[in-house]
């Protein structure tokens, strides 16, 4: 929570004109996300979301934005079908309309007081192409909810579809020209950059992250007992990779030749071991009885051989082991966390190529 | 193995800023100009991302 609050206070200083409303917005409940809006001055909207109970929408329906003389109306749908998870304690329910059902009505009602109408579509890529085949009067949509791979920009049905890419690792900028007559978008030029490090990071940005980072370490150390180690087979064990190696010696050595064998060293470097979320990916056994622990359990730091075969004692008293290691990988390797994968290049977590960097 | 997984969760779904550029239609394209035959055309950036999904850096 935390990183989002950090998240968003920062985002505040972006000078965002709209923030298209997903369903991880009210992982935290609407109170956590209606006080940011408010503290840090965020311009959400969302055309078909809804509290259940009232019936009220939560957002703006949309928002205009002038510029150059020019009347942006922005809305912004969410696919009804992601399901809205809240950690909340008694939030409320919510109710997503139907985009089409949705639209239909609204964009009209747009056009009489804006020159151009702008879709923020949490819909994902061919969802927003069927829509925008069935609804007219949409000037630009910029598609979120991508999963890859995705393309490039295009026209239909005379409007222009932006692809946005997960996680922000993308910037998109799209050179437009607009009929300032009619709002029509008359010309595009995009440039797609791929925020890796070798885009220069930003001084004071990257000064709040270390300063919050090292906050956030400091309070999930004094906060341990809020993560307790209570998964997986209590009467099982993790005996960590010094004991592998005595009966598995080169397969030892080839591991220690992996990115596997500097997980931990590498989350550590970026200063990202206060977030559990990683350290879940990045040790063995975290949050397990008996796994990685900082303070009593360091020797299971980085992915080792039981992250993916399982328990050393269960495999050294009867030979269980885990041979289905593909199902492994991907409990990190996926669209979600995307270790291995290489927007820029539209490369996704490939287990045959993956496997080649690992193999033993 | 690793089973721990909370919900990633978090904001931002989609964000979008519209800047005006001024100035730039001369010298961008000298075709643009001889389309804007009536000199309507203004330019702007539209900047976009998405799925921000509550990580101040993303994973890998």
């Amino acid at each position: 929570m935390i990183q989002s609050e950090f998240l968003l206070e920062q985002t505040d200083g972006f000078g965002y004109d709209a923030i298209g409303l997903g369903e991880r917005d009210l992982n935290y409940g609407w109170d956590f996300l209606a006080e940011a809006i408010e503290k840090y001055h965020l311009p959400f909207t969302s055309a078909n979301v809804r509290d259940a109970a009232t019936g009220e929408l939560l957002l703006p329906e949309y928002l205009i934005v002038e510029k150059m003389g020019i009347r942006f109306g922005i809305c912004s749908v969410l696919d009804p079908s992601l399901k809205i998870v809240s950690m909340a304690a008694k939030d409320r329910q919510y109710e997503v309309a139907d985009p089409s059902t949705t639209l239909r009505e609204l964009i009209p009602r747009m056009r009489e007081r804006c020159d151009t109408v702008v879709l923020l579509s949490h819909l994902g890529d061919k969802p927003t192409e069927a829509l925008l085949k069935e609804i007219q009067g949409i000037d630009v949509a910029v598609i979120g909810h991508m999963v890859r791979p995705y393309q490039r920009e295009r026209i239909m049905s005379d409007c222009l579809m932006l692809a946005a890419v997960f996680e922000g690792r993308v910037i998109g900028r799209a050179d437009v020209h607009v009929d300032s007559e009619d709002g029509k978008v008359m010309s595009v030029q995009v440039k797609i950059t791929s925020l890796t490090d070798e885009v220069e990071d930003d001084p004071v940005m990257l000064q709040a992250m270390e300063d919050f980072k090292q906050e956030a370490e400091e309070r999930r150390l004094a906060q341990r007992a809020a993560y307790p180690r209570d998964l997986g087979a209590e009467n099982e064990q993790f005996l960590g990779n010094g004991n592998c190696k005595a009966c598995h010696t080169q397969i030892y050595q080839d591991w220690r030749h992996t990115g596997h064998a500097n997980a931990y060293t590498v989350l550590r470097a970026k200063n990202m071991q206060f977030e559990p979320e990683c350290l879940a990916c990045h040790t063995t056994g975290y949050r397990h009885y008996n796994g990685f622990d900082e303070q009593d359990r360091t020797s299971l730091s980085h992915v080792q051989c039981e992250a993916c075969h399982g328990y050393g004692t269960r495999h050294v008293r009867n030979g269980e082991m885990n041979e289905q290691a593909r199902e492994s990988c991907t409990q990190c390797h996926n669209d979600d966390q995307r270790p291995c994968y290489d927007d820029s290049k539209d490369v996704r977590f490939d287990y045959a190529t993956s496997w080649e960097k690992i193999a033993h | 193995m690793q089973q721990y997984r909370r919900p990633i969760a978090g904001p931002l779904a989609l964000v979008l800023l519209i800047a005006g550029t001024a100035g730039l239609l001369g010298s961008a394209r000298p075709s643009l100009a001889q389309e804007d035959a009536d000199g309507t055309w203004l330019p702007l950036t539209i900047v976009y991302t998405s799925d921000i999904k509550g990580k101040i850096e993303p994973c890998g």
